[in-house]
């Protein structure tokens, strides 16, 4: 049995929305079971990212909340990116082994109303890093980042422009989406005089801080065609993961530039069928321009050491061969975790994107990662 | 001496008891990681979970005080909570000799040959009343 995306919802992204972490979630899923014209009673089944999402929007809470009658599956899956996106995994099992009928996954994030340590502050939970590595001054993502940037750069020759290319092609995706909240113009000159925050990086290299959600509706193909949106299908799924914990992970990795992607990406070509080549949209989690070329390389768009060229050559902006993070990603539109890039993967396939439209798109690629963890989702439209 | 650390000051917390080890070898101007008594693989971090053979602890070996810078960020603004450090400073990863796999993350004291692969070496600093390691590079 087939299984398809056929609602999304976002709330309207905002750098401060004064609504607790469960009212954005609860906003999200109403649009989302709104779009694929159901009724919350038709909902039966709920998947969420299992770190963030299980404490700060319980699935009880949201459900009940949003009149959910019968709940009879709920489970949690990833860490971050890889829970936003690999949730499709257990939307699918669960509908396709009856377990469910309407399955709901949403994500939603406040980070204004978080306080003391802001966007950082998540790390300083962890006892190995305030034990090991605050005291050495080693903590704030963009100083993980930094360092597999600065290797990266070591061993493959990368320029600040083919990190700028990055940056830059999302912000002009993200002039293409009204939902996107950097939408100024923005050149590889103005990237370039931009200061370091922590090199290789700059600001502009590292994810917008704001707040908002996103949810997206499963259920089977054969009910999808009768709803009021085109079915988008989930055609392959996949999940991997290093071999470290959270802790290690950015410091300890044996191999600081490869991604769990390798894994994941090729789990879900495989179950899809697909190959890199047939890809004609992709959405990259994009926490860092580091990290969406290092996902470009272990998905199998460029070689190893070749993704910071493969961007620079313009294949990622609009009009380019590989159109990525057409709404702006993490960069540019909206830090909403991995759950826009499943949002927007779904709208190109139906067609909806207006002047971002990627024209005949009809298989879009999902990537999300989560430290040691990453999902790739494929989607295709109904064929 | 009196000298100033090179990155913001912040003090060790032990959530994990199991980082005092650690501490107490830089209070004696030693550099010390975790192994698994058993296989005597090293387990940087140790957690909680415990080391990877069934009914080991873990031993805390005395490790060189030299190595090879693997990689850095020159870090422009403070991140971490607290009071405002110097800015901009270095901070690295340095795989020490005869450690295979753990790196070790410390501030390098920032300088004109400051490259990857460049050799450093661990000295200990007294920072308002604590010990800090700190890595110089070698001159080459």
């Amino acid at each position: 049995m087939a299984v398809a995306i056929v609602g999304v919802g976002e709330t309207d992204y905002a750098w401060k929305d004064p609504r607790p972490v469960p009212a954005l979630a609860l906003d999200a899923c109403r649009r989302a079971i709104a779009d694929a014209g159901l009724t919350p009673a038709e909902v039966d089944g709920f998947v969420t990212e299992a770190h963030s999402m299980v404490t700060r929007a319980p699935v009880d809470e949201i459900a009940t909340r949003l009149g959910v009658r019968d709940r009879r599956y709920t489970a949690a899956i990833g860490l971050a990116g890889s829970g936003t996106v690999g949730a499709a995994l257990l939307a699918r099992q669960a509908i396709e082994s009856g377990l469910a009928e309407v399955v709901v996954v949403y994500y939603a994030i406040n980070l204004s109303l978080r306080g003391a340590g802001g966007a950082y502050g998540y790390h300083a939970g962890d006892p190995a890093k305030v034990a090991f590595e605050m005291p050495m001054g080693y903590y704030g993502q963009p100083v993980y980042f930094a360092q597999a940037a600065q290797r990266y750069c070591h061993e493959f020759g990368a320029t600040p422009e083919q990190f700028g290319a990055v940056a830059v092609a999302a912000r002009q995706h993200a002039m293409r989406t009204p939902n996107a909240l950097r939408r100024e113009p923005l050149t590889i000159e103005q990237y370039v005089a931009q200061p370091w925050l922590t090199e290789p990086l700059r600001k502009l290299d590292c994810c917008l801080v704001n707040d908002g959600g996103a949810a997206y509706v499963f259920t089977s193909l054969e009910r999808a065609r009768h709803l009021r949106r085109p079915p988008v299908v989930v055609a392959g799924v996949g999940m991997g993961c290093k071999p470290v914990t959270q802790a290690q992970y950015f410091s300890q990795s044996a191999d600081l530039l490869t991604t769990a992607a390798v894994a994941s990406g090729k789990r879900a070509f495989d179950d899809a069928g697909l190959t890199p080549a047939d890809v004609d949209v992709a959405e990259i989690y994009d926490c860092f321009t580091i990290s969406m070329l290092l996902q470009l390389e272990d998905l199998g768009f460029a070689a190893k050491g070749e993704g910071a060229a493969f961007a620079a050559s313009g294949a990622i902006a609009p009009g380019g061969s590989l159109p990525v993070n057409t709404h702006g990603g993490l960069l540019s539109q909206s830090y909403t975790v991995g759950a826009n890039h499943v949002v927007e993967a779904v709208r190109q396939l139906r067609g909806e994107r207006g002047e971002a439209q990627v024209d005949g798109a009809e298989v879009a690629l999902v990537a999300g990662l989560g430290a040691p963890e990453h999902a790739t989702m494929l989607l295709t439209v109904d064929r | 001496m009196s000298e100033v650390l090179a990155v913001p000051f912040f003090e060790p917390r032990f959530e994990v008891e199991l980082a005092r080890p650690f501490w107490e070898g830089i209070a004696a101007h030693e550099l010390r990681m975790s192994r698994c008594s058993v296989c005597h693989g090293w387990q940087w971090y140790p957690d909680d979970a415990g080391p990877c053979c069934d009914g080991a602890v873990y031993e805390w070996v005395p490790v060189a005080h030299e190595g090879e810078l693997h990689t850095f960020s020159r870090v422009h603004r403070q991140f971490l909570p607290g009071p405002a450090g110097p800015l901009p400073f270095v901070v690295g990863f340095v795989h020490l000799d005869g450690v295979v796999g753990p790196r070790f993350v410390a501030p390098i004291v920032d300088g004109p040959e400051m490259r990857i692969g460049a050799r450093v070496r661990a000295r200990f600093i007294e920072v308002e009343g604590h010990t800090r390691p700190v890595f110089d590079v070698v001159p080459s």
